[in-house]
């Protein structure tokens, strides 16, 4: 094939408008589903660590949707007009060879969720089979692995269909992720609400503004981390209109609502996984549907991130013409192995590096919103975004943008100086202002002045 | 280097693309207002309260 004989929807070419099919509804079920997943309750736990539950659900849930609106800035209205993925909408900002910056990111972070998400599925499934009897504890190794193949197998099967597999495996999903999602949240506030109200965050600072703060910051760098998925789906609807309200409240919204059954769990239960809680609660049947929940989640969220990278791959030159199946495989390869082979090893340690990769979004979104807003007048050369070589569009110097790496870098500096991601240390004035948001505003204002001074005057980058 | 020659469906996509009338369009004024409502002033708004508890 050319890429258009292999089905266009699992090409990184850009999709034209008679391709791109998806009504709102589509986008929203495939976009809810993508969200929703147990990294939701790990949200809610560590937000349970500092705020009681009103307090904790407001922080959260104000976090994400500011979080999203930045996603959504960066990636919805380019990925929407060309029909174009994340990693596509970005390389006008990082030139022809420094896409390559922004397909790491990608890859690496949604590799590490995948992995993470699916070892989760692991434990769930050996964690029901022995309270059921099944299995002995000794045994839960075994299962872990055995339920990262099935996972994996079932992934693989899905994505051969490209974007139409994972949109009409989401519908069905979609039923089972809802209705028991919000079957589990209304039987833990209604079950356990005296132990909710009562409950003291087990962690909190001693500063509540602090703690108030945090519970934004979770939220707000929690949702950036869409980034790497968001464009693969949004770019199969016809405009950004189509797209804006999915992606707010698909993308956005059901990450805080799920989140509070984590924060209420661990509040009330001191744990927050629902295979474990659920069986507290009402026996070993409330934990097979809670494990039938974590099943539907976590495989929606694995298929839609290896749908997302097998499209972002495909920017890489030499991967544009793989076959499909093989790009599948390179999305699952490192999952499984980490599945089978550490993972207890990567769930221990991984978290560290996912904490450190999620910082780099802040930055990155800024980036692009102000090149497509302030500097491009809201459009880009996609000719230039496929182009390689000296003396195209993007190949600034050497087909990198060092506005954009230096937006990056001082980005990144100032989160560090402002949050430490893993021990949580802070400095002023982070709980004025949360560490995510002066990233991103650092991240912007660094790429728009180094654009202005040097990149524009040399006549790089297409401005016009 | 010269730029490199593309392939020629991705070539006619492009093509198709370049004519902006083929382009989806941006966020519309309804747009914004969902995006402020949902992204900014929503969570202001529930920051306010959560912080009343």
């Amino acid at each position: 094939m050319s890429n258009g004989t292999q089905g266009v929807e699992q090409s990184g070419w850009p999709l034209t408008t008679h391709d791109r099919h998806w009504t709102q509804w589509q986008l929203f079920v495939v976009l809810v589903v993508a969200a929703c997943a147990t990294w939701c309750y790990i949200i809610g736990e560590y937000v349970g660590y500092y705020l009681n539950l009103r307090m904790g659900f407001a922080a959260m849930t104000a976090g994400s949707m500011i979080g999203m609106l930045l996603v959504t800035l960066a990636v919805v209205p380019v990925a929407t007009r060309y029909g174009v993925d994340s990693i596509a909408s970005a390389t006008p900002q990082f030139g022809n060879r420094g896409w390559i910056i922004t397909v790491f990111l990608q890859y690496a972070s949604i590799i590490g969720w995948n992995s993470l998400l699916l070892i989760f599925f692991g434990k769930s499934v050996a964690q029901l089979l022995a309270t059921l009897g099944i299995t002995s504890t000794d045994s839960a190794g075994m299962v872990l692995r055995l339920s990262t193949l099935l996972a994996c197998l079932t992934v693989f099967l899905v994505l051969l269909r490209g974007a139409t597999g994972l949109e009409e495996v989401s519908k069905i999903l979609f039923f089972f992720i809802v209705g028991i999602g919000a079957w589990m949240t209304w039987l833990l506030l209604t079950q356990q609400a005296d132990a909710i109200a009562a409950a003291k965050p087990s962690a909190a600072s001693g500063s509540l503004q602090w703690d108030y703060v945090t519970g934004i910051e979770i939220g707000i760098v929690s949702l950036l981390s869409w980034w790497p998925y968001i464009g693969a789906m949004v770019r199969e609807s016809p405009n950004a209109h189509t797209a804006t309200l999915p992606a707010m409240l698909g993308m956005g919204l059901p990450v805080p609502l799920l989140s509070l059954v984590g924060l209420a769990a661990i509040l009330a239960l001191q744990v927050s996984d629902p295979s474990a809680w659920m069986v507290q609660l009402g026996g070993s049947t409330y934990g097979v549907i809670a494990l039938i929940f974590v099943i539907a989640s976590n495989l929606g969220t694995a298929i839609a991130g290896v749908y997302a990278t097998g499209i972002g791959l495909r920017q890489v030159p030499g991967f544009s013409k793989l076959p499909w199946r093989v790009i599948i495989l390179m999305g699952l390869v490192p999952v499984f192995a980490v599945g089978m082979f550490i993972p207890e090893l990567f769930f221990s340690n991984f978290g560290t590096f996912l904490a450190f990769i999620g910082v780099f979004f802040a930055p990155l979104c800024a980036i692009q919103i102000v090149d497509y807003f302030l500097l491009r007048g809201e459009r880009i050369n996609i000719r230039g975004v496929y182009q390689r070589g000296e003396g195209t569009p993007y190949a600034y110097w050497y087909g990198f943008n060092p506005a954009a790496i230096l937006g990056m870098a001082a980005g990144f500096a100032t989160y560090l100086y402002l949050l430490n991601p893993v021990s949580y240390a802070s400095h002023w004035p982070y709980e004025y202002l949360t560490a995510s948001l002066p990233t991103a505003f650092v991240g912007g204002l660094v790429y728009l002045i180094v654009t202005l001074l040097v990149v524009k005057p040399a006549g790089k980058g297409d401005y016009h | 280097m010269a730029p490199q020659g593309l392939d020629p469906e991705l070539e006619r996509r492009i093509a198709e693309l370049e004519n902006e009338a083929n382009q989806g369009t941006g966020f519309t004024p309804i747009d914004w207002f969902w995006l402020i409502s949902l992204g900014a002033v929503g969570p202001v708004l529930l920051l306010y309260w959560g912080w009343q508890s």
